[in-house]
């Protein structure tokens, strides 16, 4: 019997043993959502009105590095015809319960409008003015996580501020439903929710279990015709006494199902940490607008894409079918034209396919898809409604169900140069001017005798004389090969072949024709150099570098380039120590041919830079050179990871807090015996406010024994060796410190 | 326990070993009022020797203040135990042309300073002379100064600042106290002498 | 009526001896033994229970504490005078011109001139020790010497007691006015008030001990005159050890989980030092009196 209780109370200690153990890593592996919330701030862009501030727009941000920098959305910080306002306010989480308070100004330092993404820099206090290099406090940051890891059902936290009433920062939490596909962001472009995630939520962050940022939650700007949006009066912005329709509103926005993956912002942070401004000197920095309206045609389906373009075009997919892609040519499409999918299954709107309102990320004409693969798609007739501006532009239906239907195909379309034992040679999809161009296409399911076409275009237009109506006789399954063979030979510029079958269209592919040929492949550029010079003048006659010693004030990129139709999409990419920092995706504009095309980089740190030479995709050259050590410094603030140390500094005989009172932390490197008051030996120091409370603005290594010293003008001095931290310790650690008078 | 009393008729007198030993007394409290004296000017006037033979700047600062290279000027030193504002001594350098005299200079001080300082407010100039008899100028200030953390409560404190400024051998030499106001005065002499132990 | 009358002859009845004096060290022991127990109280009711008061009840309540030591002696040393047959006379004037004093003088030369906020506390122990005894232990030791020695010395002191009395009342008088501007100054909670007020009391009474023991040895003895001056000196440095230690015994070193400060570890130490010093101060008087009686029964 004894025995027996024994027994009992050893299980029943250790089953509470092990429920707290379990609970404690439990909430340890929990992150640390009130750093997040620190870290998400509330921005106003505002407008100046006499001597006054007009809120013009509002959105969530992030303040994603150590220095300032804030991640957000450009549609509500970019000035435009909505969001009119130049000056962009930042408030911040003072107190966690209680609405951001604005302490600073910021400016854009790095945007893509296209991608809805903006990174703003705090350059100035409340009042204007300048905050000196150096001296704004570190912020709380937070970590950018990897978007290409995300999965579907995977549970996000999304942190922002759900309106612009008194409500503190708040959380919102969901699951990931789906990916959708487009060409500028390749399988995934967006994420979609089912999260009720508020229209102010925009700009603000969506966290995996581990904490890290891993997407944006965007919205639309607001228009007329969006009809979800709401447009808040809150203040007196005409200053005529009243508060009605006659003032501006400040637009809301409906509740969002998108975020854009946070590997689209990398580059961006990338380039504003490291105050790298590039600049295309050989092109004008403004580009010209399209004058007709946007619009969308020719729309289709494919199961799948290759290289951005369809495998082959379907008119209805089996059951079980889970690829499917909307593909449509497009024009006149700018950065600021908001697009939507709204995508029906049997008349219901499904929401999961559908994309919300968002920003147009691709060029100005092209062809376009939007996606997803690897998602099942259930049975039904499904309507693919594209709207721009608010607006119906077009539309298509697709049927899925069934079994896989026996039906002759062309797919696989791709383009070269055919060499004499008929094998095309080539890149596949970029081919250097010349006579000649061929297309190689799989077949199945034909029949001989069937009615099949090609055609080709060249920059939209048919080619007169390409198309050729033909009765099949190649057999049932295989690969087969039409060639272009145009008057004059292959000019630069966008080709584009489509084949028939039995009048309905099976494939389409396209191609670029650019740059001398040199075997299968273009010389499209060449000679990509870098080189330094005293003014871009000077730059142009400057031999080229591949390695600088010492860190220079402009670093110029040149390249010749050849053949290239103006409209032909390009694209330049920059890279320091092999991490992307500036991309840059647009139809060519200036002449065909030429020398030294021009980009300056200013003020670029140690390390390796390399600039990328891209058409439709495909990379033509590239170019290296080193500056420094050839390596970017390690900067040792821009970790996130680390327990924050804060408290309160009272005064032992009155319990009071003591203000001014500085704390000082000594580097693990010296002890208090060693420190001789030279700031290098210092990790952070911590001034407590008028209520005696202090924060570090650098969270502390576990396992690092700091030194600890605070000395105050009539209390006795505290110091203490090996301030120690572990995992056990309190995550942040709150500690009050009592000082005794003398 | 018996009484032992003495005639209090005799009470006034004081032999002469007593009252030597009075006098006796106040000569040791007086050492030791000195001693004290001493040791309170030690402590306070304790220094630490900076050398930095790049700018050739030799000085004695306060023991116990905070030395910073760190930032665009060539020392400055912090009263970290101060309650307040930290007392700040700097010493920094600009180049010169031959052009160049003390008022650009110091226009050029304000100029900056008046975009990132909060209220700063230029109360005079004045002729200086250091210890070698070299003529200088100097400008006094004020601003306002609060801890920058957005996430605590700071307040603000008026800060009375001295620059004294140089042009000698093709550099311009400025030499900074700032100091809260309230402690201005009191804390002033510290720079007098750090001004006076400064070797360039 | 009948008388009857006894013839015997009888010898008067017996006079009791009535001492003609207060006795001092009954009085100083009932009134230290009062302080120590109203001070372990007060730290226990607000160190150890946690009862905290309001603000302005807190500085009601220890403006009434700074009173304490002066209720006490009142009571014991300066009332029980009248009920004497030769009371010790200016008590109260000695107690009043030291609080002055230390309120003109005292306070402004440590807190002014010295300034001993700025430097001390970052001294190392010994400079601490040597700081306090030639700043404030001398000052403190200076001021109280120089008022007894110019109101009563020689002409109050009938015996080696009488020392004790008077600097006793130095140290009263010189300790409440030091109480009143820390606690004006401070404004601290009522429980580390006590400590503060104890604190004082005790290092004024000690080095006042010392202050009495000098004077009675220079005036009853005679000595060579280099025994003043030292006990003076001595005395200073008792304010010099004594003061560190209860701040230093009242800082706790820092952790990770933060510190608190430990006013029951000074308080301890304050009743040991002023246990100890009277005790010292009682004993070497006590010599010095057999001494004198010896000295006085073989000249007779």
């Amino acid at each position: 019997m004894i025995q027996l209780v024994r027994f009992l109370k050893i299980s029943f200690l250790l089953l509470f043993v092990t429920t707290v153990m379990s609970s404690m890593a439990q909430s340890a592996s929990e992150f640390d959502i009130n750093r997040i919330k620190r870290a998400t701030v509330f921005i106003y862009q505002a407008r100046n009105q006499g001597n006054n501030l007009i809120i013009t727009c509002v959105s969530t941000g992030t303040i994603v590095s150590y220095d300032g920098l804030i991640l957000t959305n450009a549609h509500s910080t970019v000035r435009d015809s909505i969001c009119n306002g130049d000056t962009i306010i930042v408030a911040i989480n003072v107190d966690l319960n209680e609405p951001p308070i604005p302490k600073y100004r910021a400016e854009i330092a790095q945007v893509d409008e296209g991608l809805d993404i903006a990174l703003l820099q705090i350059t100035r206090e409340l009042d204007g003015r300048l905050i000196a290099d150096g001296t704004l406090p570190t912020l709380p940051f937070v970590e950018i996580g990897d978007s290409s890891e995300v999965t579907i059902d995977q549970n996000i936290t999304v942190v922002g501020y759900t309106n612009i009433d008194n409500q503190p920062v708040g959380i919102t939490r969901g699951t990931i439903t789906a990916f959708i596909s487009e060409p500028r962001g390749g399988d995934r472009s967006w994420f979609k929710t089912r999260s009720t995630i508020p229209g102010t939520m925009s700009g603000g962050g969506a966290y995996n279990s581990q904490g890290q940022l891993i997407g944006i939650p965007t919205t639309a700007p607001i228009t007329l015709s969006n009809s979800d949006a709401s447009c808040k009066f809150i203040e007196d912005s005409n200053l005529d006494g009243f508060i009605n329709n006659n003032d501006q509103c400040i637009p809301i926005g409906g509740f969002i199902s998108s975020i854009r993956p946070s590997n689209f912002a990398r580059s961006l942070i990338r380039g504003a940490s490291l105050g790298l401004n590039v600049d295309i000197l050989t092109i004008p920095d403004v580009r010209p607008n399209p004058i007709d309206p946007p619009k969308f045609s020719r729309l289709f389906f494919s199961p799948s894409v290759v290289n951005g373009l369809p495998s082959t075009v379907v008119g209805s997919l089996p059951a079980n079918t889970n690829s499917l892609y909307l593909f449509f040519d497009y024009e006149n499409m700018t950065s600021e034209t908001v697009y939507e999918l709204r995508v029906t299954r049997d008349g219901v709107p499904d929401s999961i396919f559908s994309l919300p309102p968002v920003r147009w990320s691709g060029s100005q004409r092209g062809l376009w898809y939007i996606g997803s693969r690897d998602q099942p798609w259930a049975n039904g007739v499904y309507e693919f409604n594209l709207l721009i501006n608010g607006f119906a532009a077009d539309s298509e239906t697709v049927i899925i169900g069934g079994g896989a239907a026996v039906t002759p195909t062309f797919s696989n379309v791709v383009f070269g140069l055919l060499d004499l034992q008929g094998n095309i040679l080539g890149n596949g999809y970029v081919l250097p001017t010349g006579s000649i161009a061929s297309a190689r296409f799989v077949y199945a399911n034909m029949i001989d005798g069937t009615n099949w076409t090609s055609l080709w275009y060249f920059n939209g237009q048919e080619i007169i004389g390409s198309r050729t109506n033909e009765v099949w006789s190649g057999g049932e399954n295989g690969s087969t090969v039409v060639n272009l063979r145009p008057q004059g030979g292959l000019f630069p510029g966008t080709y584009r072949l489509e084949l028939y079958i039995n009048n309905a269209l099976s494939a389409t592919s396209d191609f670029v024709v650019a740059g001398a040929q040199e075997g299968p492949l273009p010389i499209i550029f060449s000679n990509a150099r870098y080189t330094i010079a005293q003014s871009p003048f000077e730059a142009l006659n400057t031999p080229k570098v591949t390695s600088l010693p010492n860190s220079v004030d402009v670093l110029y990129a040149l390249f010749d380039w050849q053949q290239i139709a103006p409209g032909t999409v390009w694209t330049v990419r920059w890279l320091v120590d092999g991490e992307l920092f500036f991309e840059l995706t647009e139809p060519w504009i200036t002449t065909e041919s030429g020398k030294n095309f021009l980009l300056s980089l200013d003020n670029p740190p140690d390390g390796t830079y390399t600039v990328e030479l891209l058409v439709n995709d495909l990379k033509i050259t590239e170019a290296t050179a080193s500056v420094g050590i050839g390596q970017l410094a390690i900067d040792r603030f821009a970790e996130a990871d680390g327990t924050p140390f804060g408290g309160v500094v009272i005064d032992a005989a009155t319990q009071n807090g003591i203000p001014n009172v500085s704390i000082i932390l000594i580097r693990e490197d010296f002890s208090i015996s060693d420190f001789v008051w030279d700031q290098e030996q210092v990790f952070a120091i911590a001034t407590t406010d008028r209520n005696g409370n202090f924060q570090f603005d650098r969270p502390l290594v576990l396992d690092t024994p700091y030194s600890l010293v605070i000395e105050a003008n009539g209390y006795l001095p505290i110091t203490i060796d090996g301030f120690e931290l572990d995992a056990e310790s309190l995550n942040p650690l709150i500690i009050t410190i009592e000082l005794v008078h003398d | 326990m018996s009484i032992l009393e003495v005639n209090i008729s005799n009470n006034s007198q004081l032999t002469q070993r007593q009252r030597w030993s009075i006098y006796l007394s106040y000569i040791v409290i007086l050492i030791f009022l000195y001693i004290g004296f001493s040791l309170r000017q030690s402590s306070l006037n304790r220094v630490t020797m900076y050398t930095n033979l790049e700018a050739g700047i030799t000085a004695l600062y306060p023991a116990r203040w905070l030395l910073d290279e760190t930032g665009d000027y060539v020392l400055r030193v912090r009263d970290m135990s101060n309650r307040g504002f930290k007392t700040v001594i700097q010493v920094s350098t600009l180049p010169v042309t031959p052009d160049t005299v003390e008022r650009n200079l110091l226009d050029r001080l304000s100029l900056n300073r008046s975009q990132t300082f909060i209220d700063y407010t230029i109360l005079g100039y004045s002729d200086y002379f250091l210890p070698d008899e070299t003529p200088a100028i100097a400008m006094s200030y004020t601003f306002v100064s609060r801890d920058a953390s957005p996430f605590l409560e700071g307040v603000s404190t008026v800060v009375v600042g001295l620059d004294i400024l140089t042009i000698q051998r093709g550099q311009a030499l400025i030499m900074t106290f700032r100091a809260d106001s309230n402690t201005y005065e009191q804390t002033l002499p510290i720079f007098e002498q750090f001004i006076q132990d400064i070797d360039y | 009526m009948t008388q009857i009358f006894d013839n015997r002859i009888i010898a008067p009845p017996t006079e009791d001896e009535v001492y003609p004096y207060r006795r001092v060290w009954r009085s100083i022991t009932i009134q230290v033994c009062i302080m120590i127990l109203i001070s372990v109280v007060i730290m226990l009711i607000g160190e150890i229970f946690g009862i905290q008061l309001d603000r302005s009840i807190n500085l009601i309540v220890s403006g009434i504490l700074i009173f304490s030591p002066v209720i006490l002696w009142l009571l014991f040393s300066v009332f029980p005078e009248s009920r004497v047959l030769e009371p010790r006379k200016n008590l109260l004037t000695v107690a009043i011109i030291s609080g002055l004093a230390g309120s003109a003088i005292g306070i402004p030369l440590v807190e002014e001139f010295f300034q001993i906020d700025r430097w001390l506390p970052l001294e190392t122990a010994m400079q601490r020790i040597l700081g306090f005894t030639f700043t404030v232990g001398i000052v403190d030791c200076a001021l109280k010497f120089v008022i007894v020695r110019y109101i009563v010395f020689p002409q109050n002191i009938r015996m080696r007691t009488d020392t004790i009395a008077y600097c006793v009342a130095s140290s009263i008088g010189y300790s409440f006015v030091a109480n009143l501007y820390l606690i004006s100054e401070i404004q601290p909670t009522y429980s580390i008030a006590m400590l503060y007020i104890f604190s004082n009391y005790t290092i004024q009474l000690a080095s006042s001990m010392v202050i009495a023991y000098g004077l009675s040895e220079t005036y009853f003895n005679n000595p060579i005159p280099i025994m003043l001056p030292i006990s003076i000196g001595f005395a200073a440095l008792v304010v010099g050890i004594i003061s560190p230690f209860v701040s230093g015994l009242m800082n706790s070193p820092i952790t990770t989980s933060g510190n608190a400060d430990r006013p029951i570890a000074s308080l301890g130490f304050l009743i040991a030092v002023l246990i100890l010093s009277l005790g010292l101060t009682f004993f070497f008087y006590t010599v010095a009196q057999e001494r004198d009686q010896k000295i006085v029964a073989s000249n007779d």
